[in-house]
């Protein structure tokens, strides 16, 4: 008898759940919410005229970093802890396939990350708005983007933790996260000045990690108009097909791994 | 829980007491070039003096984005000085010069990212830097404020500061001035600070004898480098070589507008011994 993945999936996420709220994982995220409140009230004191680009700036590099590291965290962990703890066979006796568990992990860790990533943006919005700086319509557009490049890197993530350590897997997907916008731009200078072929960049391109294309940010901050909506319609194929693509990569390697 | 809140009171009375540690060093004012260098090219002689100025140098590096909305400016490569293959940025509003400057993210035209190109151009701030605008000057303004507060050595911050307070509003002289003179009291050895009172005391007030009582010290602070043996050092930081030679000249021109010539040319050639290729300082040497 076989489950379908509808069911699966919604299994492993309440599991999940639940897991993160005993882990405690979701305190980070309130932790770090006091932490803002209380930095914001430093600028209550001094007043917060004329900071309001610097606060922003502050508040939304914060939300990017922290929910990125998160989001790694998370995601590298989920099948890793279930081997460690060899709750993963009581798992794998039940109908379900090794690929219906690693989407399944990857929904747990999208909808923990997305969650952490929406109380620190949620709090952030209030916290500006409580301070008189109001953010324009561009903020949910950022909301939508940053929520799909949640879900790429944890797909990422999760299909880097087939082939690595834990601890190798944090570093690299860290580094691939972080260091996207900075690979980018070698490519172009490489292309300019050292005469790269713009099919074997835009090869290159296609196969590099663009999560930096996933945060609007800086237009957020500077309070730049809503951008067009097939920007982020081609952001979310790219999502869909990069990150589909990284979980059959990790689950051509899962289906043979010997657990344990 | 319990046992994070139990911890934060013992953090909070640790942290306490390194504030009480820290501030004394962190309020030090930098009466020598040698605790300068040593806050510059020694890290582990002071954490807290590299702390500021990294965080002093980071609001620095933060303006030019605050005044372009975000957009990231960047040197032009010699190949692109040469071929003049991009767009040079260029100011609508004179408030920044941008000689040999163009925009990280590259025109369409010349960007071979087929789509990549347009998403990036979207979801980032992008905009054509020929002629552009700058956002008001008041937005960055709280910037040269912070990073004076994190690093009172940074001269820099007190310097174009005070030409942001200018350029807001014309009629914040005074309030430009008081921020040079903050400068000078934590710089007491600074020369372009001097140099930049006395060039805004000079113009804007044409208070004669002010100003050169200013680039009078400015000059001295300079000559004192000299003799401890330190102005090859000094003359690396831009900003201080520049004011070192702008007191010559402004003293030159000061003295050229009371019509004291022999004076004029004993500046200029005071600064030609320094600046021998100076042509504003050869011009009042004849």
């Amino acid at each position: 008898m076989s489950v379908s993945l509808m069911q699966v999936c919604r299994a492993l996420a309440i599991a999940g759940l639940l897991e993160t709220i005993r882990r405690k994982d979701l305190y980070v995220v309130l932790i770090l919410m006091v932490l803002m409140v209380l930095g914001a009230s430093t600028f209550r004191v001094f007043g917060v005229r004329g900071l309001e680009i610097f606060i922003k700036d502050v508040a939304f590099l914060a939300i990017g970093v922290l929910s990125t590291v998160l989001t790694v965290l998370i995601a590298a962990r989920q099948l890793p802890d279930e081997v460690q703890r060899r709750t993963i066979y009581p798992l794998l006796a039940r109908p379900i396939t090794r690929g219906q568990l690693l989407i399944g992990k990857w929904l747990v860790a999208f909808v923990t990350a997305g969650l952490g990533f929406l109380v620190l943006a949620g709090s952030a919005w209030l916290l500006l708005l409580v301070l008189g700086i109001p953010l324009k319509p561009i903020f949910g557009q950022y909301l939508l983007l940053k929520l799909m490049g949640i879900g790429w890197l944890c797909a990422l993530v999760v299909a880097l933790s087939v082939y690595l350590t834990p601890a190798a897997n944090v570093t690299i997907s860290l580094i691939l996260a972080f260091g996207s916008g900075l690979f980018n731009r070698l490519l172009l200078m490489a292309h300019w000045e050292r005469g790269l072929d713009a099919l074997w960049l835009n090869w290159l391109f296609g196969i590099m990690p663009h999560y930096d294309f996933f945060d609007m940010s800086q237009k957020v901050v500077y309070d730049w108009e809503p951008i067009a909506w097939w920007v982020i319609g081609a952001m979310g194929v790219y999502a869909l097909t990069s990150g589909s693509l990284y979980l059959v990569l990790g689950w051509l390697r899962f289906r043979r791994q010997v657990l344990g | 829980m319990r046992a994070i809140g139990l911890l934060i009171i013992p953090l909070g009375l640790i942290g306490g007491v390194v504030i009480r540690l820290v501030m004394p060093v962190q309020m030090l004012r930098a009466d020598t070039l040698t605790a300068h260098t040593l806050y510059d090219r020694q890290a582990m002689v002071s954490v807290v003096g590299e702390v500021r100025s990294s965080l002093a140098g980071y609001l620095w590096a933060k303006t030019d984005e605050y005044t372009h909305g975000g957009v990231w400016l960047r040197p032009m490569t010699e190949r692109e000085k040469r071929l003049r293959t991009v767009r040079e940025a260029s100011s609508a509003d004179a408030l920044h010069s941008h000689e040999d400057e163009t925009s990280v993210i590259p025109e369409p035209k010349r960007d071979p990212r087929w789509l990549w190109g347009d998403i990036e151009r979207q979801v980032k701030p992008f905009f054509d830097v020929r002629h552009h605008f700058h956002r008001p000057v008041r937005e960055v303004l709280p910037l040269y404020r912070f990073m004076t507060w994190a690093d009172p050595t940074f001269v820099q911050g007190y310097l174009v500061g005070a030409q942001m307070i200018l350029f807001d509003n014309k009629h914040n002289l005074r309030e430009a001035l008081a921020f040079l003179k903050e400068g000078v009291h934590h710089n007491p050895r600074s020369i372009a600070l001097f140099t930049e009172l006395g060039r805004y005391t000079l113009v804007q007030l044409g208070d004669y004898a002010q100003a050169e009582s200013y680039l009078r010290r400015a000059i001295r602070n300079g000559d004192y480098w000299v003799q401890t043996g330190n102005a090859s050092i000094i003359l690396q930081n831009p900003f201080e070589r520049e004011g070192w030679r702008d007191a010559y000249r402004w003293l030159a021109i000061l003295k050229h507008h009371e019509q004291r010539f022999d004076q004029q040319r004993e500046w200029a050639r005071r600064g030609l011994h320094y600046f021998p290729t100076d042509p504003v300082l050869q011009r009042f040497a004849k």
